[in-house]
């Protein structure tokens, strides 16, 4: 099963995150991990300590911080038995680095819509 | 199906009740308080272990009360804001709740104008996906209620300015997920879903460290997951 993972201001719809994942999946515009964006290269980092070879432009043998990958996002690929560990692992990693993660199997879209133009004061 | 006079009725009667609860509560706590002077009072021909372990059991009374009373308060808030604000749209009697969203008689997110059936469709489907691919996830609405008041601002848009929602305000998310050891109110898009302010603005508090919403069955959230899910008009969610 494929992952996809993003940062982006709003939450894709299904629509749009499927775009991206061809886009991802064709490996336009590449960027050397230096170049990605930090909390996109603090979780190739995580992930790479938990299933590195999930990361699709990576390998066992290569540290993924000496690979490109691609601006739109990074393509994770797991194998069957990880049907029912993936998701819960990956989105753990998502949700605290506030990123969108995308099943394509599924058309699930998950993240935070931070994009209406509000602010929050801290509690008095 | 009920007139818009009836649901209405029906409503001030249940705000009725709800005011006369919290007034009986509000006698009780009285009473409770004078019970608790007079046994101060009698702590001198008592046993002070009896009059203290009599004493202690009508401060848990009181507490108690006090709790009820809060829920009142949250009932009779809550009351008044689906009286403020009911309107009954579309052929399924859905109508726009305090927190902005337009919702099925059955709880539902109903479509931006109150008419879909994708929302619920969505909500299902996405719970079910999430299940299905080994998440922790509590399928039931989760009712939280905001213990302090939340300030912001709208920046832009025909909302612009300062925006105030009041503590015990009721923010209703569509299940609860668990991230790590953490749990995350689920909140469902399908299909032309948007947030509205309030909710947007709750959901952001509950972002901040510190801050979390608590479920009526204990359940803590220090945050918000969103979903989107491909959706079809003519043939629900894939």
């Amino acid at each position: 099963m494929d992952l996809v993972v993003w940062k982006e201001k709003g939450l894709s719809s299904a629509e749009e995150a499927e775009a991206r994942y061809q886009r991802i999946r064709a490996n336009t515009d590449p960027m050397p991990f230096s170049e990605l964006d930090e909390q996109m290269q603090a979780f190739i980092r995580d992930a790479a300590g938990k299933f590195q070879e999930a990361i699709v432009g990576a390998s066992a043998e290569i540290n993924p911080v000496d690979r490109s990958f691609s601006r739109h996002g990074v393509l994770l690929r797991f194998g069957e038995e990880m049907n029912m560990t993936a998701y819960p692992m990956t989105s753990e990693i998502t949700t605290t680095l506030d990123l969108t993660l995308y099943d394509p199997e599924m058309g699930l879209v998950e993240g935070y819509d931070d994009s209406m133009d509000i602010e929050v004061y801290d509690n008095e | 199906m009920p007139s818009i006079g009836d649901v209405g009725d029906r409503l001030w009667h249940a705000h009725e009740q709800s005011e006369q609860a919290a007034a009986s509560a509000r006698q009780a706590e009285g009473a409770i308080g004078e019970a608790e002077s007079n046994l101060s009072i009698a702590l001198d021909g008592s046993s002070a272990s009896e009059a203290e372990e009599g004493l202690s059991l009508l401060r848990q009374t009181r507490d108690v009360i006090e709790d009820a009373l809060r829920l009142c308060r949250g009932g009779q808030d809550t009351l008044a804001q689906y009286i403020a604000s009911i309107t009954v749209r579309g052929p399924g009697g859905s109508r726009r709740h305090p927190d902005g969203a337009y919702r099925s008689p059955s709880g539902k997110y109903a479509g931006r104008y109150g008419t879909s059936r994708s929302g619920a469709e969505a909500e299902a489907k996405i719970l079910a996906t999430l299940k299905s691919r080994g998440n922790e996830v509590d399928e039931r609405q989760q009712y939280t209620t905001t213990p302090v008041a939340i300030k912001g601002r709208i920046q832009s848009g025909p909302r612009k300015g300062e925006l105030v929602i009041p503590p015990g305000t009721v923010r209703r998310y569509d299940g609860a997920v668990k991230r790590g050891a953490q749990w995350f109110g689920i909140e469902v898009k399908g299909g032309t879903a948007t947030k509205t302010p309030e909710q947007r603005a709750i959901d952001d508090w509950l972002k901040k460290p510190g801050n979390t919403l608590t479920t009526p069955d204990g359940k803590i959230l220090v945050g918000v997951r969103e979903y989107n899910v491909r959706y079809d008009d003519e043939k629900g969610p894939n």
